[in-house]
């Protein structure tokens, strides 16, 4: 039974009432849905709060939901909106620009948008790194799967710090390239 | 900019100093700052996918705070209105989610040790606050002379306000920088209170008390509003209170109606345990679902941000519940119910005139119109058209900078046409029947919200509140001035039935008062002799305190119709 199956038999049941059911949907998407919010908006805090915004609207709305769709679409759909709505949020706080990372990356979200929802970045993004040498996976895997330090990834790997650093950097460029490459260009 | 800087930033490993650094260098740099942007982006698109196995905050538990929020309807858009305001008015999220966000945190936390090796040095100092704290509550009225005010100001901030009082305490030492927030007789402007040992009581100027255990450090940030940065409170927010807030580093607690106490450790780890009635706890950062925590409940929050709030075991015995509500029925008063019949009105109350004074309702030469009894929020009222007006008794003198609390009840017709001009409801004015300053609904739009009440003195202070009056319906009003130096208006506090009032309009003006000319009196709608308009309505339980009274018995008036109080009359 594919996910797009079960999505149907689960949204079915959301929609009978079963609240249980929607936590199902949460977990199988959240991860995903979260990435692709972080693609457009790279703030930890507004990822956290725009996807779980995002499921929250999904499930009010949940009867709008077109049968045999996509729903990891649709959500993408749910998530781009809300992202769009906190970009022009954010800009009007003048407070906000105070914080200047923040609001760079906020302001080149705003500008990038025009990209739209249905490209699959996320989709894009794990083909890439599953293309990438075998070494360099191995240093992801270490600074994101396992979260550690470019210290612990050095003296673990007999390298310097400002290797890894810098190494990690080039990988991910790389993916960043990889990804346009497959989806376009993307505004920046 | 070399890469090796740019995977710093984003990994947050570098101390703050070499980050900003580093930020400086990317306002400058275009290119730079485009790669940072796409590092970012896939940077956090990879912590993402893989969180779960990470270590960090789950899918899991992501999916337990959206089905939180969707089993607990209501509660949710009262705690995210209160997170998005407490973001917008402090920079703390700033300190916990930037990428160095732990840099930031060890800088308060040293920054905090410093000024507490600073303070002990100066715990004289706290003591004799502590010692001028005793004397609040006894104030002594004159008459008053008031100067030029300054230009209206719409929507003011919260500066030089009084949001709160230290209304008791217990060996209370204070750290020097507290000196300066605590006014001689309690009075509480936003700022940072830090307690260095015994126990203080503050109260909000909404009805909240909060009572500080020391070592404590913590913030009034509006009259409803705290924040805890470390130590113990134990709060109370009942009735109209209810609503009041105490966030902390790392979570937000919304009152339901109920007693808490609250714990913050070291590094922001934050309890909240429920005492009586119910709290809606909800993170400040990453996933902010509230929860409902009832009596016998008890959750903590962690110094990770992303994690989620967890249930910890109840020690409601830790918490000393606030002293019993500090009574100021001491206060001197005067009281008008204008009951009985006939033509005349006696006043009552406590310490103020001495005697009983007798106000007519048949027309005299001051007064050609005088107002009719009528049924009233408690027994009989008075109605007023806005040609007529009643002198009441003497209120006595007042003490230059003392404060006063007007509390009554009035009811305006419905919003039409015709109520268009404003008028005057209360007047104090000096034995030549100058005014002095005059309680008002307004009808001009430039001094603020229209139809709200309204406060003004003749040397320019005033203040204007929000909520329109003209709606048919019995209103308690109350006008508070906690006195001192630092203008009428500003230091003035306006309730309508029971709850404070957000400020439309200011204008700061001082109200000095001289003791020279003996004693005032209160004046009801017109002044015929000066051309005051008065207002067209009904007025009833007129009270004057001579002094600032407490949020408690303000609200204890606007719930109960008239206060239960003995007096030297009867």
């Amino acid at each position: 039974m594919g996910d797009e199956v079960s999505d149907k038999d689960l949204i079915g049941r959301v929609r009978d009432g079963h609240l249980d059911a929607f936590e199902e949907i949460v977990l199988r998407h959240a991860s995903r849905l979260r990435a692709f919010i972080a693609m457009r908006l790279p703030v930890p805090h507004l990822i956290e709060e725009i996807a779980h915004e995002s499921f929250v609207w999904a499930y009010r709305h949940i009867d709008e939901f077109e049968d045999g769709s996509d729903l990891g679409r649709w959500l993408r759909a749910i998530a781009y909106n809300l992202v769009r709505a906190e970009v022009l949020r954010y800009s009007r706080s003048e407070r906000n620009q105070e914080k200047y990372l923040e609001h760079c990356l906020v302001e080149h979200s705003g500008r990038g948008l025009a990209a739209g929802a249905d490209t699959p970045m996320v989709a894009l993004l794990e083909e890439c790194v599953e293309r990438l040498p075998e070494a360099q996976r191995a240093l992801l895997k270490r600074r994101y799967r396992l979260a550690e330090s470019s210290e612990e990834i050095a003296k673990a790997l007999g390298r310097s710090e400002a290797w890894v650093r810098t190494t990690l950097f080039r990988i991910r460029h790389a993916l960043r390239e990889c990804i346009e490459h497959k989806a376009g260009p993307q505004p920046v | 900019m070399e890469p090796e800087w740019i995977d710093a930033l984003l990994s947050g490993e570098w101390p703050e100093e070499r980050c900003r650094a580093i930020e400086a260098s990317l306002e400058k740099d275009d290119e730079a700052r485009s790669e940072l942007i796409r590092q970012a982006s896939i940077d956090a698109a990879l912590k993402e996918l893989w969180r779960d196995e990470s270590g960090h905050q789950t899918s899991e538990a992501f999916a337990k705070g959206v089905m939180a929020r969707l089993e607990s309807v209501g509660g949710r858009a009262v705690a995210r209105s209160v997170l998005s305001e407490i973001i917008e008015e402090r920079e703390w999220r700033a300190k916990t989610h930037l990428w160095w966000g732990w840099r930031r945190r060890a800088e308060v936390r040293r920054r905090d040790r410093e000024d507490r090796q600073r303070f002990q040095s100066d715990w004289w100092k706290a003591a004799a606050v502590a010692a001028l704290l005793v004397g609040i509550g006894i104030v002594v009225l004159q008459s008053v002379s008031l100067t030029q005010g300054s230009r209206i100001t719409v929507a003011p901030g919260l500066e030089g306000v009084y949001l709160a009082r230290v209304t008791s305490h217990q060996d209370a030492a204070w750290a020097a920088s507290s000196l300066h927030q605590i006014r001689e007789d309690g009075w509480v402007k936003e700022g940072r209170l830090d307690l260095l040992a015994g126990h203080a009581e503050v109260a909000f100027n909404n009805g909240a008390k909060v009572l500080l255990e020391g070592p404590v450090v913590f913030s009034v940030e509006t009259d409803a509003r705290g924040f805890l940065e470390r130590g113990r409170i134990a709060a109370e927010a009942g009735g109209k209170a209810s609503g009041f807030v105490v966030n902390t580093p790392r979570l937000t607690a919304v009152d339901v109606g109920t007693r808490f106490g609250i714990t913050v450790g070291g590094t922001g780890e934050s309890e909240v345990h429920v005492l009586q009635g119910a709290v809606e706890v909800s993170r400040v950062s990453g996933n902010s679902v509230p929860l409902l925590v009832r009596e016998g409940g008890a959750v903590r929050a962690d110094d990770r941000p992303l994690s989620q709030l967890a249930q910890v075991e109840f020690r409601g015995e830790d918490y000393a519940l606030p002293a019993a509500p500090a009574s100021d029925l001491h206060l001197p008063f005067i009281r008008y119910q204008f009951e009985g019949t006939g033509g005349i009105l006696k006043q009552n109350g406590m310490g103020l005139s001495g005697s009983a004074y007798e106000a007519s309702l048949l027309s005299d030469a001051e007064f050609p119109g005088k107002p009719k009894r009528s049924p009233g929020i408690f027994g009989n009222a008075l109605v007023f058209r806005d040609t007529e007006g009643l002198s009441l008794g003497s209120v006595g003198r007042f003490e230059e900078n003392s404060g006063f609390t007007a509390s009554f009840w009035a009811k305006l017709p419905p919003n039409e046409d015709s109520l268009v001009e404003g008028g005057n409801l209360l007047t104090l004015v000096d034995p030549e029947n100058h005014p002095l300053w005059q309680a008002s609904w307004n009808g001009d739009g430039e001094l603020g919200a229209i139809g709200a009440l309204r406060v003004s003195g003749q040397g320019g202070g005033a203040c204007t509140a929000t909520t329109d009056l003209r709606d048919g319906r019995w209103h308690h009003l109350a006008v508070r001035y906690v006195g001192g130096d630092g203008g009428f208006g500003m230091l003035t506090h306006l309730y309508v039935d029971g709850k404070i009032e957000r400020i439309s309009a200011l204008r700061s003006g001082s109200l000095r008062i001289s003791g020279e000319r003996g004693d005032s009196r209160l004046v009801l709608g017109a002044l015929p002799s000066h051309s005051v308009r008065g207002f067209t309505g009904q007025v009833d339980e007129v009270y004057f305190f001579q002094g600032a009274a407490s949020p408690a018995l303000i609200q204890k008036h606007a719930a109960e119709g008239a206060l239960n109080v003995l007096s030297d009359q009867e």
